[in-house]
């Protein structure tokens, strides 16, 4: 069952981590900012915490 | 004996001063200042109020707000192994999972009325004591060292194929990942385990906020869309049988 909930969590990462995703990554996207400002903004990730549904 | 300048400041000053004590001198001057002299307010409107009914229609009208609209559903498929040599694991579908896609939380982030609070540019701070000295602070992710190094990578990152000579600013989302389980109830075992997605280009102090919208749910699993362990051993009784 643990075995179960670890593929899972990683199925769903899996998922998320999308091919818009990764070209986002690689490219950056372009983002029209809240000031009017087109940004080409790069997504990274800096922490990831997380309580897997072991139990 | 009336204390106050005219009836109408008498009567809101009463009812501050009674009934529920929770009342704050600044709600209550937002109250006056931000509804009732408001000049759309319109005392007519209010014949027949009932907070209860009010909170029925907020209540519908967000089951069609695009918050939840941009959730989708996705079945993920996991492998389970067999537990018996030379027979290959089985697939089980966990069906309904709820999920909005990153790039597409994201972009709101960034476009939404909070990317007026976000960092861009990351940058050092310092506290100079008043004896002169120079102590550098790290308090937010936008003025740690690995904020800047990112910034700086991120400059010289490669532009997509079809916008070789795109000139806007290059910047960082820093993305903040968690996840934990989440008891829905006080009794029973009704439980999700979202994903959590926080942006370390806005303070921790904006975060903290309880309405702060800085937390984007990513991904909801919810329990009851687990696999029970009889479905699980369910995959590989059909294939052996």
């Amino acid at each position: 069952m643990t075995h179960c909930r670890r593929e899972l969590m990683h199925g769903v990462w899996k998922f998320l981590l999308d091919e818009d995703f990764i070209h986002a990554y690689k490219y950056g996207m372009v983002v029209k900012c809240v000031d009017g400002i087109e940004r080409r903004v790069y997504p990274r990730f800096f922490t990831y915490s997380a309580d897997y549904p072991e139990k | 004996v009336p204390v106050h300048r005219n009836e109408s400041v008498e009567m809101i000053m009463n009812w501050k001063d009674s009934g529920a004590p929770t009342k704050s001198d600044a709600e209550v001057n937002r109250l006056v200042k931000d509804v009732l002299l408001d000049p759309k307010f319109k005392l007519e409107d209010l014949q027949g109020f009932s907070v209860a009914r009010e909170n029925q229609q907020s209540d519908a009208a967000e089951k069609k707000s695009p918050f939840l609209d941009s959730f989708q559903t996705a079945d993920i498929n996991i492998e389970v192994p067999s537990g018996v040599k030379g027979v290959p694991p089985g697939t089980f579908t966990v069906p309904g999972l709820l999920y909005r896609k990153l790039t597409a939380v994201i972009r709101a982030a960034f476009s939404s009325p909070l990317a007026s609070h976000f960092h861009f540019s990351p940058f050092k701070l310092f506290h100079k004591s008043p004896s002169g000295e120079e102590e550098r602070v790290f308090s937010e992710l936008y003025n740690s060292d690995v904020f800047i190094e990112e910034h700086d990578n991120v400059q010289r990152a490669p532009l997509p194929p079809n916008e070789p000579d795109c000139k806007r600013e290059k910047v960082v989302a820093a993305l903040m990942f968690w996840s934990d389980s989440t008891h829905l109830a006080n009794f029973g075992t009704a439980k999700l385990w979202p994903i959590y997605l926080l942006f370390g280009n806005v303070s921790k102090y904006i975060c903290g906020r309880p309405n702060s919208l800085r937390t984007s749910h990513l991904f909801l699993i919810h329990s009851k869309t687990l696999p029970p362990i009889s479905a699980v051993n369910g995959v590989h009784k059909k294939r052996t049988s």
